[in-house]
């Protein structure tokens, strides 16, 4: 038997070796240098974030409302109006938290994709524990958004049992260097969030076809719920995807993040951008992220065109220009 | 490759610790010697009680006075089996350690240790106002048990004094009369005050009394005080003297030994209004004795720098503010291991100073009790929050509800562990409420929103930071030397600028991307 296979620890140089990427070196060499504090309001508020996709014709779930006082919770009836499904969340929410996303509209009953009931009253709860704060980073009073509900593009019907999966693409001074999609399971109580249980799968970033995948931080090979295999699923508009997350990424000019992506039947649309993207992406990939983070990153930023990233990028991304324009 | 400002952090690092060794050296040169053969030293005084009682039952001692001439510059108590609380008078100013015996017929030692500095140059001849109220007045006027106020004895005395003009004056005849006209006899003498005006022979104690009772007969406030006079080492007995309130002060006299108006510098005061240093209930057996040790300059603690060193000799300070500064200055040092476990070792935790003010709260209060404490504190408040949630409230009503529930189940808590003849020392109580209040909330929006395990595992991490941060916050060595060399702070500071550019692999982290190095099994998913 092989000690090192029953060894449950690595050393740190063979973490090196492999080109992991620590969180200590991960906020002090990429996020301190890369993302000015100033701009992180553009994601840390998904208003916000949703406002720059706008602007720079990145498509977003369509807004609802906005409710940012409590005196607004009692127009929350007319801003849903008769719509069957939609998304409640908190505009500086993170990790999924406080996340509603309801199935079924029955006028003052509400039923949540993972098949909770809600009345009118404890919905009326959940949005006033919002505007307090509750889910918000430091706990300072927030917004809610109310928006569309995306439909998950078929492709994932077997993937999951239920919720929509999500695409995570970390986009490093402009360049998408790693991605994952991520599947929520019953576990994860349908959040697409790793630390909550859900499954983190690789996808190879040329291709856009899916690898191994991640389950608390463990390689595993199928889903945990389904029980079906993981690996080599084609995903769909994977060039307008990666396209998607470089234009946001030049848009917000942010120099490490990453870009939470849904897929819709008709294409890509961005769920929000993060400043402090995880780590676990790496475990996804079965690959450590340093080697595509070059040290160049000390050198003064210039913004880098989304012409010349795509032309000239290193991952030879050409093509998707292609696909994009067709 | 070096970064400029891993570069920054180091030259900062170099001069921290530059500034810091500097200001040691100049501590150690700057220090004036300590003049040799000095009159006024350094003083050990040491309590030893042993008592024993069939219940548990509560033992007074008074201890040396904090505020006075002689300055405190360590204490150290041993109590073995004995709960013990430091109280303060709040008429007096007076300490006492209230002790809890343990019963049963069990013997008990309490031992106490105090370093005095008897203060050099002798104090200043004017004396401390102080504005008597009306039932202070009336407390210091009443006869008591031993000093009898208004018989025929002190009437005939009083009568027998030379016609003065005011209280002053004639409190100076009253003082005359017990220092001169009564006799001094420790066998046969009286020791009350009525006894001792009428026989005329009086023990230490009696003339303390009798002059006592004639000042408060002539109408002028006065009590009795005990203390101890640090001049011959050895075991020592505590003297008797007297306070009087004449021109809006305290005026001491010993009208045993002939002080009038001032006291020698060597004097430790114990005990005013009373002469009983330990007092216990009825029926327990105590035995008490009191030793006076001469200490050598250096053998203090406090003794490091010169007594009147100027502002950062913080030992100069008086003895409960050393306390509390060292558990201050301890604070960074939590605050250095908090950082240690979040960004070194990789284990989180709930808020970021949450385990330091944890551990800042349980170190006045026994382990045991604060564990319990702790704990139910938890559960009530986790039940609390369950049903709450019922309720939909909104956020901070709620959570002062929260509080609410908390506070009034650890005040019956405490209140039933009385009535058991289980007091926990009034510091356990002090607890932080609020941050209690916010840990139940954030434990019971984590284990909502990312599951039990989460939740446990930080409250887990939590719990153990704040253990860590207890024990280095109640490590009294290290918070002397603190105290007696601030700038260890600097250390402490450049230790955190370190751990701030740390960039390697935290230890959790060698765990969690193992799966990268090391080769899986074909079955292992």
């Amino acid at each position: 038997m092989n000690w090192s296979r029953t060894r449950f620890w690595a050393w740190p140089w063979e973490l090196k070796r492999r080109g992991v990427l620590g969180i200590n070196a991960r906020n002090l060499h990429y996020i301190a240098h890369l993302n000015p504090r100033r701009l992180f309001v553009r994601v840390d508020d998904k208003t916000v974030t949703k406002q720059i996709c706008r602007a720079n014709g990145i498509p977003v779930p369509e807004t609802y409302g906005l409710i940012t006082r409590f005196g607004d919770i009692r127009q929350f009836a007319q801003v849903i109006g008769n719509r069957q499904q939609f998304v409640v969340k908190p505009a500086c929410g993170s990790g999924g938290r406080g996340v509603l996303v309801v199935a079924k509209n029955l006028g003052d009953l509400f039923v949540t994709s993972g098949g909770e009931t809600l009345s009118a009253v404890d919905l009326r709860y959940h949005l006033a524990s919002t505007l307090s704060g509750l889910f918000s980073l430091g706990g300072q009073p927030d917004k809610v958004i109310i928006e569309e509900r995306v439909k998950r593009h078929p492709v994932f019907a077997d993937l999951t049992a239920g919720g929509t999966p999500d695409i995570r693409i970390i986009v490093f001074q402009c360049e998408p260097i790693t991605a994952m999609l991520r599947l929520p399971t019953r576990e994860s109580r349908d959040r697409a969030n790793l630390h909550q249980g859900g499954v983190g799968v690789g996808i190879d970033i040329r291709t856009g076809a899916t690898t191994t995948a991640v389950h608390h931080d463990r390689t595993i090979e199928r889903h945990p719920d389904t029980g079906k295999p993981i690996g080599g699923l084609a995903i769909p508009y994977w060039s307008d995807a990666v396209l998607t997350a470089i234009q946001l990424s030049e848009a917000l000019e942010l120099g490490y993040i990453g870009v939470d992506i849904v897929l819709a039947v008709n294409g890509p649309m961005v769920l929000e951008a993060n400043a402090r993207p995880g780590l676990a992406i790496q475990i996804a990939n079965g690959r450590g992220l340093l080697d595509s983070l070059e040290p160049s990153q000390y050198a003064p930023r210039k913004r880098i065109s989304l012409h010349a990233s795509v032309a000239g990028g290193r991952l030879g991304l050409t093509h998707w220009t292609g696909v994009r324009s067709s | 490759m070096m970064v400029k400002e891993q570069k920054r952090t180091l030259w900062a690092v170099f001069g921290l610790v530059l500034v810091a060794a500097a200001a040691m050296v100049a501590r150690r040169v700057l220090a004036p010697k300590p003049v040799g053969g000095a009159p006024h030293g350094f003083w050990r005084l040491r309590y030893e009680v042993d008592v024993r009682t069939d219940r548990p039952e509560r033992l007074y001692v008074s201890l040396p006075d904090d505020a006075g001439p002689a300055g405190i510059r360590r204490e150290a108590f041993s109590r073995p089996g004995l709960a013990m609380d430091i109280q303060r008078s709040p008429r007096t100013g007076g300490r006492s350690a209230v002790l809890l015996t343990p019963g049963k017929g069990r013997n008990a030692r309490f031992a106490a240790e105090f370093d005095l500095q008897t203060r050099m140059p002798p104090p200043k001849r004017s004396f401390p106002q102080s504005k008597l109220t009306t039932a202070d007045r009336q407390r210091n006027l009443q006869p008591e048990a031993n000093i009898q106020v208004g018989g025929p004895a002190a009437n005939k005395t009083l009568a027998g004094l030379p016609a003065t003009r005011d209280s002053a004056e004639r409190l100076q005849k009253i003082f005359e009369y017990c220092w001169t006209s009564l006799a001094s006899d420790e066998l046969s003498g009286r020791s009350t005050a009525a006894g001792a005006l009428g026989t005329g022979s009086a023990t230490e104690t009696g003339r303390a009394r009798a002059m006592v009772a004639l000042c408060r007969t002539a109408g002028i406030p006065a009590r009795v005080v005990a203390g101890f006079s640090l001049d011959h080492p050895g075991p020592t007995q505590p003297l008797a003297w007297v306070q009087a309130h004449v021109n809006s002060a305290w005026i001491p006299y010993d009208p045993a030994r002939g002080y009038a108006r001032f006291l020698p510098d060597n004097r430790v005061t114990v005990r005013t209004g009373g002469l009983e240093i330990v007092r216990a209930p009825a029926g327990a057996i105590v035995h008490f004795r009191y030793f006076a040790e001469r200490l050598d300059d250096g053998e203090t603690t406090g003794a490091l720098g010169a007594p009147t060193a100027g502002i950062t000799d913080l030992t100069r300070l008086p003895i409960g503010m050393q306390t509390v500064l060292a558990v201050l200055l301890l604070l960074p040092v939590g605050a250095m291991i908090t950082a240690v476990f979040r960004n070194m070792i990789g284990i989180s935790t709930f808020g970021t100073f949450t385990p330091a003010l944890l551990a800042l709260s349980f170190l006045y209060s026994d382990l045991l009790t604060g564990l319990v404490v702790f704990v139910l504190v938890l559960a009530i408040g986790l039940a609390a929050r369950a049903m709450l949630e019922r309720l939909k409230l909104l956020m901070v009503p709620r959570l002062s509800v929260m509080l609410t529930v908390i506070v009034l189940c650890l005040v019956m808590a405490v209140s039933i562990l009385d009535s058991l003849g289980l007091t926990p020392s009034a510091n356990a109580v002090i607890f932080p409420m609020v941050i209690m209040t916010m840990l139940v909330e954030r434990f019971y929006v984590c284990r909502e929103e990312d599951g039990a395990k989460t939740a446990w595992k930080l409250l887990g991490g939590t719990v153990a930071v704040a253990s860590c941060c207890l024990l280095v916050l109640g490590w009294r060595e290290l918070g002397r030397a603190f105290l007696s060399l601030p700038e260890l702070e600097l250390l402490v500071a450049s230790a955190l600028l370190l751990i701030g550019r740390y960039s390697r692999y935290r230890l959790t982290e060698l765990i969690r991307f193992r799966d990268l190095v090391l080769p899986t099994g074909p079955g292992g998913a």
